[in-house]
């Protein structure tokens, strides 16, 4: 195997409504969820048709950004060359307080110092033009 | 229609598991596939229906190599390692609808050989079809370096052993179970050697808290089945495994884990009330159970969805020797997916089948009349099947 070049992290190329998503966050810099534009409810991953509802109107409304750790993938191993150089790496599952789940990297903090339940914030860092990164740290 | 009891388990197969091998998947399920014809006593001209793996190989392919020149039913099961039980239930509808008469359900792969070729290996084009979760999993996991199974299933394993306070040496139960079931099994990868809690405690780290004896074997390997009707079974060679009743179930959303309303619930849950409703049997009247063993956190969160215990009961149920051979629930008496091999969990439906024949070896379950066995598979989609001796 080459390993000359170091592996570099996996950007997906969104297409569809999860482009909008991505394109949502990046032009007001802070995490944006779809909302169902007529019943209010908020849906993550997004989906074309209301689950509630059944409508298909919906837009991509800013929030807090603040919410508790749900669960969390804690990794002391990967597959992935991107990650090998983070080792151990705590990929976190927020619940928003808006509602809705979102994953993302929980940063600077180590294993066995994180909890379900604790306190966080999710922030978006542009990687590229078309992906919105999710940081997550503790509040 | 009542299809409880209207099809048989007649041939069963595996293969050598193997870790590296020269064979290519559509040998190997060729492979087992013939030979699961012959235990029943067909010619493979007669094989009208096939359910093939998700990948590698199709059901047409199949069909050209056994000469089946009438082929009625061929469809394929996404279900990831949920498929060949779920496929059971398949196969059954078909054979009690009168759309087909003999049917295969096999699986294949380089469980092995795809991560870690050897270095004269020629690159196949031939791969496993993507789940149904891989929008999902791409776009939301894959980015964060979650982008394997037990990094996806750590998200609820991590809340299941939180909520019921489950310990590595309660899941340590399960995986020393099935090794010491494995050296009963001359097919088995671990059969003859040992593993210690002291081993496994030993064992590193992957996701937490699943360490690596926690998690299934890389195999290279494939098993099939051939199902007819009941009547029919009663002229062919073996002793006729009935499929008294089966489901299949899914997790709400199936193709994402987060934004589950109960991440504790998987497929089984809604799967195996409907599948013992239709058997018209209890939990506790099984006499072995075969339960998919990727990892042995799932295995335990299985028990509880299939009702042998109540919701967090399952670290009290695996232990004591509950589920040795010598308990009142035998496990994996073939040694599993954890220490025999992994065949996608079709391994399971062929140690229940010679288990209700009576021909299990030195892993008998003495007087076997009744068996579940369990599917698992991509982000938590279940299947079971509830077998008897005919």
């Amino acid at each position: 195997m080459n390993t000359a070049r170091p592996a570099r992290k996996y950007v997906p190329k969104p297409e569809g409504l999860n482009l909008e998503f991505h394109l949502a966050c990046l032009e007001a810099g802070t995490l944006c969820i779809q909302r169902c534009t007529d019943c209010g409810q908020f849906r993550h991953p997004q989906r074309w048709y209301c689950p509630s509802c059944h409508s298909r109107n919906y837009d991509f409304a800013p929030v807090s950004g603040s919410g508790r750790i749900y669960s969390m993938a804690v990794n002391h191993f990967t597959i992935d060359r991107g990650w090998a150089d983070e080792l151990p790496y705590i990929t976190a599952v927020v619940e928003l307080d808006e509602g809705p789940r979102v994953v993302g990297s929980l940063r600077d903090v180590q294993p066995g110092e994180a909890s379900v339940g604790q306190p966080v914030r999710v922030s978006v860092e542009p990687r590229g033009e078309e992906f919105a990164y999710l940081w997550v740290d503790t509040a | 229609m009542d299809i409880s009891g209207a099809a048989a388990i007649v041939g069963v197969a595996e293969t050598d598991y193997m870790r590296g091998t020269s064979l290519s998947v559509p040998e190997l399920v060729l492979e087992a596939t013939m030979a699961a014809i012959a235990d029943a006593g067909l010619d493979p001209s007669e094989i009208d229906g096939i359910l093939p793996p998700p990948g590698f190989i199709s059901s047409e392919e199949i069909a050209a190599n056994l000469g089946a020149e009438d082929l009625r039913y061929a469809v394929t099961v996404h279900m990831g390692g949920a498929s060949p039980v779920a496929a059971l239930q398949s196969a059954t509808m078909a054979i009690a609808a009168g759309i087909a008469t003999n049917v295969v359900v096999t699986v294949g792969w380089n469980g092995y050989s795809a991560m870690r070729p050897r270095p004269d290996a020629r690159p196949t084009k031939r791969r496993m079809e993507p789940g149904p979760f891989v929008d999902v999993s791409r776009n939301f996991y894959a980015p964060y370096g979650v982008r394997s199974a037990v990094q996806w299933y750590s998200m609820y394993i991590q809340r299941y052993v939180d909520l019921y306070e489950v310990e590595p040496t309660d899941a340590a139960h399960v995986a020393l179970t099935c090794r010491e079931h494995a050296h009963l099994n001359d097919k088995a990868l671990m059969g003859g050697r040992p593993m210690t809690l002291d081993d496994y405690l030993a064992s590193p780290l992957i996701t937490e808290p699943m360490r690596k004896f926690d998690c299934c074997l890389e195999t290279d390997c494939a098993a099939a089945v051939v199902l007819t009707s009941a009547e029919r079974a009663k002229d062919l060679p073996h002793t006729p495994v009935l499929w008294l009743g089966g489901a299949e179930g899914h997790p709400y959303p199936a193709d994402e884990i987060t934004n589950r309303p109960d991440m504790l619930r998987l497929g089984l849950d809604f799967a195996a009330p409907r599948a013992f409703a239709m058997a018209g049997v209890q939990p506790a009247d099984m006499d072995f159970l075969q339960i998919y063993d990727c990892f042995t956190y799932v295995v335990m969160m299985e028990l509880e969805a299939i009702g042998m215990c109540p919701k967090g009961g399952a670290k009290e149920f695996v232990a004591d020797g509950n589920i040795s051979l010598a308990g009142r629930y035998p496990m994996n008496t073939h040694g599993g997916l954890l220490s025999q091999g992994h065949v996608w969990g079709l391994n399971h439906v062929v140690e229940a089948a010679r288990q209700l024949r009576h021909d299990a070896g030195d892993a008998q379950v003495r007087g076997a009349e009744l068996g579940v066995v369990t599917g698992y598979g991509d982000l938590g989609d279940g299947s079971i099947a509830v077998l008897a001796r005919g």
